[in-house]
């Protein structure tokens, strides 16, 4: 087995375990859960799979196979960034209708316009959250 | 009598504020006041709320385009049928309203523009930002198909209609008021510009280095261009 199938059988468990146990403390949503099971899930295989890395550089018609691991890498990483930009996007909307509201319930009950900054903390305390936002 | 509101975006306008408030109310008691206070870390809400106007305190700062944007759901949930934006520094005397209100009532358009450039305007401007301004002015009439002189003019009036659309879809980019022009353009309004006089600044300062200046730009143009592409895919779908 060549130095970089091992370091890709290696890396493609490693994301498993972290992926699994981010999931499991809900530090990570399903959601994105399985994009990374799934990359874990390529990355073992360009290391299991003899010829995997090859195959794929003769598909692209790389001559330099590690190249070709490279452009992968490279384009998911664009992808996803582009999509963590949506994610970003679409929270921030969502945001801006929030305090929009907030504002303006805040301005129907007489008691909140105090101005006062609710202690995040108590809130928890009373809700049985942490700051987190997880169960305790 | 229809129901009037003036809604008064404000960051950090404590030392301002209450005067303007006063000096509405005592021009124009036909209007309510809203202050949206853009998560102020001064007094603003207080002072404002002392003054006698309602106070929309955003938990954290928006940005213009946000807290115009309050000011315009909070008017559509009450029941207003007529919203004029003025600012919160005291550069818009309420003794203009009236320019601005007259031909929305007349049902002249559904949005009136207080221009600081058609004839019947004065403002006191540096020469560079005027120069700017003029040229906004171009860009949003190519993309409106329209003829506008002041395009960054935040003195303006709305029909229940454009109330209605700003409540739903107003810019929340870098420069509202130009790209809301496009963008309320688009949505089908009609749109007025008239001519009013605009005051000093009472407190706060509009700078704009060269370096600015230029970043300005690029943003205006990007602003008009996405404004006019996106309501366009709106109207198609």
């Amino acid at each position: 087995m060549p130095g970089y199938a091992l370091i890709a059988v290696v890396a493609g468990v490693a994301l498993f375990a972290l992926t699994t146990e981010l999931t499991r403390r809900r530090r990570l949503s399903e959601r994105y859960s399985i994009l990374w099971f799934a990359t874990a899930v390529g990355v073992f295989a360009v290391g299991v799979i003899p010829g995997a890395l090859d195959g794929i550089a003769r598909l692209l018609g790389i001559a330099y196979a590690p190249a070709a691991l490279l452009l992968v890498a490279f384009l998911f990483s664009l992808a996803l960034i582009l999509h963590l930009s949506m994610v970003v996007s679409q929270m921030t909307e969502q945001m801006t209708r929030l305090a929009q509201t907030v504002a303006i319930m805040r301005s129907e009950n007489p008691h909140a316009v105090a101005q006062e900054e609710p202690d995040l903390n108590a809130v928890a305390d009373e809700t049985g959250l942490t700051r987190r936002g997880r169960l305790n | 009598m229809p129901k009037r509101l003036a809604v008064m975006p404000a960051f950090n306008e404590g030392s301002a504020i209450a005067r303007v408030i006063e000096e509405l109310y005592e021009h124009r008691p036909d209007f309510d006041v809203a202050v949206v206070d853009d998560g102020s870390r001064d007094k603003t809400a207080a002072v404002a709320t002392k003054a006698g106007a309602r106070v929309l305190s955003l938990p954290f700062n928006l940005g213009i385009g946000g807290a115009v944007q309050t000011g315009f759901i909070y008017a559509a949930e009450a029941g207003y049928d007529v919203v004029i934006q003025v600012d919160g520094d005291g550069q818009h005397d309420p003794q203009q309203i009236e320019a601005i209100l007259a031909p929305l009532l007349a049902d002249k358009a559904d949005v009136i523009i207080g221009s600081r450039f058609i004839d019947g305007g004065t403002f006191a401007h540096a020469a560079h930002r005027r120069f700017l301004i003029g040229v906004f002015a171009r860009l949003v009439s190519f993309a409106t198909g329209q003829r506008f002189t002041d395009t960054s003019s935040s003195f303006r009036a709305y029909n229940r209609r454009a109330i209605e659309i700003c409540a739903e879809d107003y810019p929340q980019g870098f420069l509202e008021s130009v790209e809301s022009t496009v963008t309320l353009s688009r949505y089908g309004l009609r749109m007025m510009e008239v001519p009013v006089t605009i005051r000093q600044r009472q407190a706060g300062t509009t700078t704009l280095s060269l370096g600015r200046t230029i970043t300005h730009t690029i943003k205006v143009c990007i602003a008009i261009a996405i404004g006019a592409l996106r309501a366009s895919h709106r109207k198609a779908s």
